[in-house]
């Protein structure tokens, strides 16, 4: 009786330990902004048919969640982020080395399928009777889509600050708001929401930094970089709606 | 009529039967009597509503509250009968005072003329310096005085009382039959008294409806019940001794014995139960001559002393108990194993016609 | 007499209280204690602060009065399928909230269910509004005091009840005057469970309600949004949140232990 409770406490512990920190070499632990949800999904599928010992783990989440999880340690492999600021803070802080610009994207109009709301252009985001939605400031999506917003000299009504730009999304499709704006990757991504371009002049740069993190699976990080910024990644990426870097 | 006319046929889902029907006249205290299991909280819950009767009526001052004939069914805050609980079930959240309000005010009285009649029975009752008092403050005495306030506050058609001085120590509960009494005469309609405690029944009813398992087996005054009870159980009531035979004027042939009896009683004929008072057997040593004509030979079972008597059990042909005085006791060298003879006259010796289904048990079954 | 406990008890029960205590101690250390005063006063945390006390009331309110009667309906009256009414009851409970949220959505959203016709005949709008908070809250924080009171209402000795009928009272009246004082511990425990719940809401609400600093955005979402962008004011935030919620919970003591059948 003695034995098998102070076996079963080994393998608890044992189970406790392997759950946390490392994870097995064949395994390659992907953080993307939520904005690469479809994108990387593919490139998973792709990759792993062309290097069949490796298993990729998609973390899809805001870019500022994902900085904070490796700042605090997260067992993550490669970082792909949907700005350069929120990548700087990760290398300033020694998480990440070698960051490559992979893709770049565009900001549209979203409105949901039909267009409900009537809307034109960018004007009509300041219209107080329609149901407006941003990403939050804290995310670069949202970040972009204040500058554009600036730049345009609107100021919108905004209704809610989603916490992701996969949120928004998801809200726009179900025809619960009446516009927000987002990426061009997530418009071609979708069947349930249509574009509206921004008007010309409005300037806003997008590019996504992916990096390795100074963790164990450096090697098999750096095959997944390198097949990101291949010819193959960069096809996946311009079908999903993303531009080049 | 404004009485109580109530047939009451319940059948519970454990398989047991109710089935009693009696009436009470205005003024008039009828007790439900009957050892526990008997079905009295059956007829309570039927009588006051919170359940309904499967056949039967119940009809209260001329107003029909439960017929299943008729499909009527008054509820129960309807049917005007005021109830006093074995567990007084006051409100504690409530004072003295709002317990006794609580029916006026319910029924729509205002809350000042509910309040002056509550002060009012707080008085008669002698309760009134508990009225702010909340029920967990108060003795069991004072409880039972603010319940039955409670339920005569609402001046109902009908007063039942359900066990109500059962959960009284024996002292309190003298003290409280007194007071009870006096303010059930106070009261004009009927009052049912539902009980277990005989002392009750014989102190407080004009007359007595005896139930057992569900059914009524004797109806009288409490003076018929002593005198000629019905059953084994109505006879331990009444402390007496009951036997089961025939009588063919005035011989009787006992049913489990094989001793004979003469009685002088020849009212009637036939299947009978045979009553014998325990202060009715006389003992003695010798033989008597005399009188008595049933005279036999006989041991002592058992002597118990009780104070002022003493309670002698005697063994066959006929097991009886008698009472005698100690000094008796004393006199005749009684003790377990004595021979004796016993002796009871003719005239001591009651008959009633054995009812329906009723038994007697065996031989060692003694009255008292 | 003092109860000598098992040392196996008492080691598992440390690690458990720990489990409990380590993480209020993780936000205590990082409390930047020097600008404290003027996080907490902050705009941010003054709406949110506002907005979490209005609808996490509001919400306990609302539970109050329809789960009462809701819970007087699963206790009492045996109706065909209330088992399962109470196991939908329930499900709140269970479920993540982000699924209560989006269940709302499809239901009462503008293109919901009931809310599109809602919409198209009133105008009226319950997401990225207050009131979608207040549901969001109520949609969570109610099955708390349904369970809490109808757990009370099925301990109750029905005689009391009884008793107040044969006196003439309505069974209206016997709820009011007799039923409801008698669980009124219970029915206090379930509206204290049903506001803590509702105040520290999170998922329900930013899926339905949106987030809109001053409208929508209660304490749990503003350090939702502070931790990406600024940590201090997310330490602050949740601190208060913290404040407040161990303050009511100190007030009531152990009172709320004494649910149902304790009258």
């Amino acid at each position: 009786m003695r034995k098998r409770a102070a076996s079963c406490a080994l393998a608890l512990v044992a189970l406790v330990l392997a759950s946390c920190g490392r994870h097995p070499p064949d395994t390659v632990l992907v953080m993307a902004a939520s904005s690469l949800t479809d994108a990387f999904s593919e490139i998973e599928i792709a990759f792993e048919a062309a290097n069949p010992g490796l298993d990729v783990e998609l973390n899809l989440a805001g870019s500022a969640s994902l900085r904070e999880q490796i700042l605090q340690g997260a067992p993550a492999d490669v970082f792909a982020s949907a700005n350069s600021a929120t990548m700087q803070v990760v290398v300033d802080a020694g998480a990440a080395h070698n960051p490559v610009l992979f893709a770049g994207n565009t900001l549209q109009i979203a409105v949901p399928v039909g267009n409900p709301g009537g809307v034109t252009g960018i004007a009509d985001l300041a219209n107080p009777d329609l149901l407006i939605g941003l990403c939050g400031e804290q995310v670069p999506c949202g970040q972009f889509a204040r500058q554009a917003l600036d730049q345009a000299g609107v100021v919108a009504s905004i209704d809610t600050n989603e916490g992701d730009v996969r949120s928004l999304v998801t809200k726009l499709e179900a025809g619960e708001l009446d516009a927000g704006i987002v990426y061009t990757s997530d418009v071609v991504s979708s069947t349930e929401i249509e574009g509206i371009a921004l008007p010309a002049g409005i300037d806003v740069v997008i590019t996504y930094p992916i990096a390795d993190l100074t963790s164990a699976n450096a090697e098999a990080a750096d095959v997944f970089v390198q097949f990101v910024v291949s010819a193959e990644g960069q096809a996946i990426l311009a079908a999903a709606g993303f531009t080049a870097p | 009529m404004t009485g109580l006319d109530a047939h009451l046929v319940v059948q519970r889902p454990d398989g047991f039967v109710l089935d009693v029907e009696f009436a009470i006249a205005s003024g008039e205290t009828v007790a439900l009597l009957g050892p526990n299991g008997a079905g009295k909280s059956t007829a309570v819950e039927a009588l006051a509503g919170i359940t309904s009767v499967d056949r039967g009526r119940i009809t209260l001052g001329g107003r029909q509250l439960d017929s299943p004939s008729t499909n009527v069914f008054v509820p129960p805050e309807q049917r005007r009968i005021g109830v006093v609980f074995q567990d007084y079930l006051l409100f504690e959240h409530l004072s003295v005072l709002e317990n006794v309000m609580f029916g006026p005010v319910s029924l729509g009285q205002r809350r000042a003329e509910a309040q002056a009649r509550a002060q009012a029975l707080l008085e008669r009752l002698e309760i009134q310096d508990l009225a702010d008092r909340k029920p967990p403050q108060l003795s069991g005495g004072q409880a039972q005085r603010v319940a039955l306030g409670r339920a005569l506050a609402t001046e109902p058609d009908l007063l039942l009382l359900d066990e109500a001085l059962a959960a009284l120590d024996v002292a309190t509960r003298g003290t409280l039959r007194r007071v009870l009494a006096h303010h059930l005469a106070d009261f004009a309609g009927p009052r049912l008294l539902i009980t277990h405690d005989p002392t009750d029944a014989f102190l407080l009813a004009d007359r007595i409806v005896i139930i057992e398992n569900g059914q009524l087996t004797q109806v009288g005054s409490p003076e018929d019940i002593r005198r000629r009870p019905a059953t084994p159980y109505v006879a331990a009531l009444a402390g007496t001794n009951l036997l089961a035979g025939t009588n063919h004027g005035g011989l009787l042939t006992l049913q489990h014995h094989a001793q004979g009896l003469q009685t002088a009683d020849t009212s009637v004929e036939g299947s009978v139960l045979i009553t014998i008072h325990p202060t009715a057997v006389a003992l003695h040593r010798e033989q008597p001559s005399g009188s008595p004509r049933n005279t036999w030979q006989t041991t002592v079972a058992t002597v118990e002393p009780l104070g002022d008597t003493t309670r002698i059990t005697l063994a066959g042909p006929i097991p009886l108990g008698v009472d005698i005085t100690p000094g008796a006791t004393a006199a005749l060298d009684l003790r377990q194993g004595s021979a004796v003879w016993a002796s009871v006259k003719a005239t001591e010796i009651a008959v009633t016609p054995a009812a329906l289904g009723a038994r007697t048990d065996p031989p060692d079954e003694v009255g008292g | 007499m003092r109860q000598r406990a098992p040392w196996q008890l008492l080691v598992l029960g440390g690690v458990g209280a720990a489990v409990f205590v380590l993480p209020l101690i993780g936000l205590l250390t990082r409390t930047p204690w020097s600008r404290l005063g003027e996080l907490v006063t902050g705009e941010v945390v003054v709406d949110a602060l506002r907005l979490s006390l209005t609808t996490s009331l509001l919400a306990a309110a609302i539970s109050l009065v329809l789960g009462v009667p809701l819970a007087w309906l699963l206790a009492r009256v045996d109706f065909p399928g209330r088992s399962v009414v109470r196991a939908i009851v329930t499900l709140p409970m269970v479920l993540p909230p982000v699924v209560g949220g989006a269940a709302l959505l499809f239901a009462l959203g503008r293109r919901g269910v009931i809310g599109e016709p809602i919409n198209e005949a009133t105008g009226f709008l319950l997401p990225f509004s207050i009131w979608g908070v207040v549901i969001a809250n109520v949609f969570v924080a109610m099955p708390f005091l349904v369970v809490t009171v109808e757990g009370a209402l099925r301990n109750l000795d029905g005689r009391h009840e009884a008793a107040a009928a044969t006196l003439g009272a309505s069974r209206l009246t016997v709820f009011r005057r007799i039923t409801l004082p008698m669980i009124g511990p219970s029915v206090r425990a379930g509206l204290v469970l049903a506001w803590a719940r509702a105040l520290g809401e999170f998922g329900a609400t930013v899926t339905f309600a949106g987030n809109l600093q001053g409208r929508t955005q209660t304490l749990p979402l503003a350090v939702f949004v502070a931790l990406e962008q600024d940590r201090d004011t997310a330490v602050a935030i949740s601190l208060v949140l913290v404040a407040v919620s161990l303050a009511v919970l100190l007030l009531l003591r152990d009172r709320w232990w004494s649910t149902g059948g304790d009258t």
